[in-house]
């Protein structure tokens, strides 16, 4: 190969490499601690964040209308001459000229919060993009929990009545993790990472400090589904009962709101009771829109649910959701429809009411519910389905850091890290002087390979993961040690630095390869059959050893090319060979 | 400087017997003394706490925590840290989340302020899984290992280098027994990293060993492998150095899992070092010596070396001519073989 080649070699894949590295660059060099915070907010603080900007800037605006915008508010400028492109006055500078952009006749600053919100909203997703994109830490360093969870085949083979097939189990834990992804969704988690691990495994990792009894809920499924017969004459006059009682009203809204116990309204009969009807708004929070009264028992119960799917019906074209029933659930389901038709069935879960529709036939095994929009019929059609798996899980094992001992890991791993690397790059430099210094070059091109292959793999670097970099840079040290012990021996046989240094990296090449693809293997074994913890480990040291054949055997050796003449400065015993 | 030297093979007897002993005491360490099983291995509940409460100690904790049926409590890192590690271990149908709450709430009853740093629960499943896994792991390691080194050197070297790695497992583990570090998914990490440290080694040393043989064919096998041995002795020790360097602030500065893996390393660098240098080579010397297996002819394809391309050059390669191959004379008895062209 030519040396321009090789050159330009070199450069691409340093080029590669600072591209991969830049967002992990910027996300913990240039992003503030507030931002960092921000991003892994749940939905509900999202929200709240976004909401409550929006309030803030709007009162600073009106209480300063003269003045300049301030720095921390400056991308509302932004905001406000889009919102006069190609009309009226684009000179916009003060906390006025902002209001003016965003007045309309009909509303007092509705339209300005709302451009704010969605702005904050979407800076806030912006940096959740950046943050996957960046090398993350693992729970063991940032703190968070993480689940095993065991699947049990034989609850499968309970529901279809059968022993499933393998694909069947299969299909069935994918459809389970599924399931736990709305779920957690569901609750609010922060940044849910689920994944399936080995054949009948499910890994759950929850970054910040979960709250046990929150996972509980969701992995058991505690939400229970059922429908439930709604009473509307009772309903209307529940209403009629609040609008000449509206403390009373209050103080029931605030209990459905809060899940908490309240009297049900005199009025309502025993066997009845006031539930809340909950909407799910554009952060994938529950929202409570209205109420109504439901009868307390069951005419059907979630566990008799086999699928649930949106689809159209054939003559109207509405939105429908297909709900396919369990044999035994459809014969109840239509003894009970039957005498029911034109009344309100209510699909409640955990005690909220998702939806009301209305009874139009006699149904059995295949139920159609209509009457909603099309995202509504989604979000239900998503609702039937998670709520029950498929195929029932155990708790194989679970691990909870705290965030104050993932800190702590940090500092220590990045101190260990760097003094490591420091005594290492001194050695070689102590030792083979000049040429340890290209030695050392290489060392952090390894670094740099390594941090930007596993933030650009979206892997997460963990305790054991930081344990195989620093193994890695021993390693990578011990390749161009072979190099340069070789190029020694040569030198002292009376071989020109040139051709020493050419023979040495030849000398060399198998006895490198040897080494490392035999620690390729050892890794490669762990990769796949360790635990987790020990998984990181070895990838984290593949990586390390496949940069550290590049940086010796081809960024050494090309720089050793370069800089090599007729003389060569490998030890401070002997300045020139020969 | 003046060039130090080992006479490997001459001083076998000593080396053979130092691996030996360190081999029979790690041994009865493993028979009489056992494992401390980490949490990965046992079915239970493991909560690290750091108590912050001024004068309290490790009795205290203990007697905060003494209606737990089968708790354990032992003190993490050094004692002013206040980091303690509770363990109980679960029974039948015993909820882990009962059991965890009940230990945060009895904490709760004795001191005024502390924190939860670390809670984790194994199930009887994951742990069986970990021993079955992590067994598998090694033996699938080491039967690829030790094929490819039968691939690219002969089958002598590969049970040399298998031999030598075994001694390195069984040291390690000896090595954790003594002291009193858990077995857990990152102790195994540290073995399996001194497979693959060691057996680096090891190749880089077969590979020079090897060299020699070819380059020196009228001299007695000893020297022809003490040469191969000396001959990488720099890069063997300035490998271990920077690999050691690299660990050391580890061992120093980080606790729990980390340092006891750091430790682990620490020893399996040194330990894997002396195999590869001392067992390996004698073992295969051992092994060409009883005629039980042949490690003299060898491949030449990755001779670069200067002697060997000129010796290509002038035509007269050893290895091409049947006729004059290299031989071994193993007729002796117990005297060395001697390597004739």
């Amino acid at each position: 190969m030519k040396k321009t080649e090789r050159i330009l070699i070199a450069v691409i894949v340093t080029a590669v490499c600072v591209w991969f590295l830049f967002p992990t660059i910027r996300w913990y060099g240039f992003v503030s601690a507030e931002d960092k915070a921000l991003s892994t907010g749940t939905n509900l603080q999202v929200k709240e964040y976004s909401q409550g900007q929006a309030e803030d800037v709007l009162k600073y605006l009106e209480q300063n209308r003269t003045s300049e915008v301030p720095k921390e508010y400056s991308f509302v400028l932004k905001l406000a001459k889009e919102q006069v492109k190609g009309k009226g006055n684009t000179d916009i500078k003060t906390c006025g000229d902002v209001l003016d952009a965003f007045s309309t006749s009909s509303d007092d600053g509705e339209a300005l919060k709302y451009a704010v919100e969605q702005y904050c909203r979407q800076y806030i997703q912006d940096l959740k993009d950046l943050s996957s994109k960046a090398l993350q830490l693992g729970l063991d360093l940032k703190g968070g929990m993480s689940i095993l969870l065991d699947v049990d085949p034989s609850s499968l083979a309970a529901r279809l009545g059968r022993e499933p097939s393998e694909s069947e189990i299969s299909a069935a834990i994918d459809e389970d993790i599924e399931i736990l992804k709305n779920r957690i969704d569901q609750f609010g988690m922060a940044e849910p990472e689920i994944r399936r691990q080995g054949d009948s495994q499910i890994l759950i990792e929850l970054a910040g400090t979960p709250d046990p009894g929150r996972v509980d809920a969701f992995l058991k499924g505690k939400g229970s589904l059922a429908f439930h017969l709604a009473d509307t004459l009772t309903t209307q006059r529940v209403a009629a009962y609040f609008e000449a009682n509206p403390a009373e009203f209050e103080t029931v809204m605030d209990a459905l709101e809060n899940d908490l116990p309240f009297t049900q309204p005199s009025l309502i009969p025993s066997d009845r009771m006031l539930a809340g009807v909950f909407y799910t708004d554009e952060y994938g929070l529950e929202q409570l829109s209205s109420m109504v009264v439901i009868y307390r028992n069951a005419a059907l119960d979630g566990g008799y649910l086999l699928s649930a799917q949106t689809s159209r019906d054939g003559t109207s074209n509405q939105p429908t959701v297909a709900v396919k029933l369990s044999d035994e659930g459809g014969s109840i389901f239509y003894d009970f429809t039957k005498n029911h038709i034109g009344q309100p069935l209510a699909i409640v879960m955990d005690g909220h009411v998702k939806s009301v529709a209305t009874i139009r036939d006699a149904l059995s095994t295949n139920v159609q519910i209509s009457g909603f929009t099309e995202k509504e019929a989604e979000n239900l059609a998503i609702l039937l389905k998670t709520a029950s798996l498929p195929i029932s899980v155990t708790i194989s094992s679970q691990q909870t850091v705290g965030a104050s001992l993932g800190e702590d890991s940090v500092r220590i791993g990045l101190k260990a890290i760097i003094y490591g690397f420091v005594l290492v790059v001194l050695f070689m430099v102590v030792f083979y002087s000049w040429s340890g210094l290209i030695a050392d070059i290489a060392l952090i091109m390894n670094l740099v390979i390594m941090v930007a292959t596993l933030g650009g793999f979206g892997s997460t670097l963990t305790l054991t993961g930081i344990a195989g970099l620093i193994l890695s840079v021993g390693m990578a040290v011990d390749a161009n040690v072979i190099i340069f012990e070789r190029i020694k021996d040569e030198l002292k046989e009376g071989t020109a630095p040139k051709k020493a240094v050419s023979t040495g990296f030849s000398k060399a090449l198998w006895t490198i390869l040897d080494s490392n693809i035999t620690t390729i293997i050892a890794a490669g074994v762990l990769m796949v059959f360790g635990s987790s913890a020990v998984r990181g480990f070895a990838t984290t040291l593949a990586i390390g050893i496949i940069s550290s054949l590049f940086t010796s055997l081809f960024l050494s050796h090309l720089l050793m090319d370069l800089t090599v003449g007729d003389r060569i400065s490998i030890s401070w015993r002997r300045r020139t060979g020969v | 400087m003046k060039k130090i030297a080992f006479n490997v093979v001459g001083r076998r007897a000593v080396y053979l017997g130092i691996a030996c002993a360190l081999l029979l005491a790690a041994v009865a360490l493993l028979v009489f003394r056992g494992f401390n099983l980490g949490i990965d291995f046992e079915s239970g509940v493991s909560v690290s706490v750091r108590i912050d409460d001024r004068g309290a100690n490790i009795s205290d904790v203990r007697g905060a925590l003494s209606s737990v049926e089968g708790v354990r409590v032992q003190n993490v890192g050094s004692s002013d840290d206040g980091r303690y590690q509770i363990r109980v271990k679960l029974s039948g149908d015993q909820d882990q989340r009962a059991v965890e709450n009940l230990i945060n709430n009895l904490l709760g009853r004795s001191f005024d302020s502390y924190t939860i740093l670390e809670t984790s629960f194994i199930g009887a499943k994951f742990s069986s899984s970990l021993i079955t896994g992590s067994v598998k792991a090694v033996a699938i390691a080491l039967g690829l290992i030790l094929v490819y080194v039968w691939i690219r050197f002969k089958v002598a070297y590969a049970i040399s280098a298998i031999l030598a790695l075994m001694h390195d497992v069984l040291l390690m583990l000896g090595f954790i027994s003594l002291t009193g570090f858990e077995i857990s998914s990152t102790t195994i990490a540290a073995i399996l990293t001194i497979i693959g440290y060691s057996l680096n080694n090891t190749i880089v040393i077969f590979d020079r060993v090897r060299e020699s043989i070819k380059d020196n064919h009228n001299q007695e096998l000893p020297a022809v492998m003490d040469y191969g041995v000396n001959s990488s002795l720099s890069r063997t020790t300035f490998s271990s150095i920077t690999t050691l360097l690299a660990v050391i602030p580890l061992a120093i500065l980080a606790n729990g899992d980390v340092r006891s893996f750091a430790i682990c390393m620490l020893f399996g660098v040194v330990v894997g070092t002396y195999s590869s240098n001392f067992l390996a080579t004698n073992v295969l010397y051992l092994l060409g010596k009883t005629g039980a297996l042949d490690i003299l002819k060898v491949e030449e394809e990755e001779d670069l070396s200067d002697a060997a391309m000129a010796r290509r050059m002038l035509g007269d390669e050893p290895k091409k001519s049947p006729a004059g191959r290299t031989k071994t004379d193993r007729k002796k008895g117990g005297n060395d073989p001697k390597i004739l062209v």
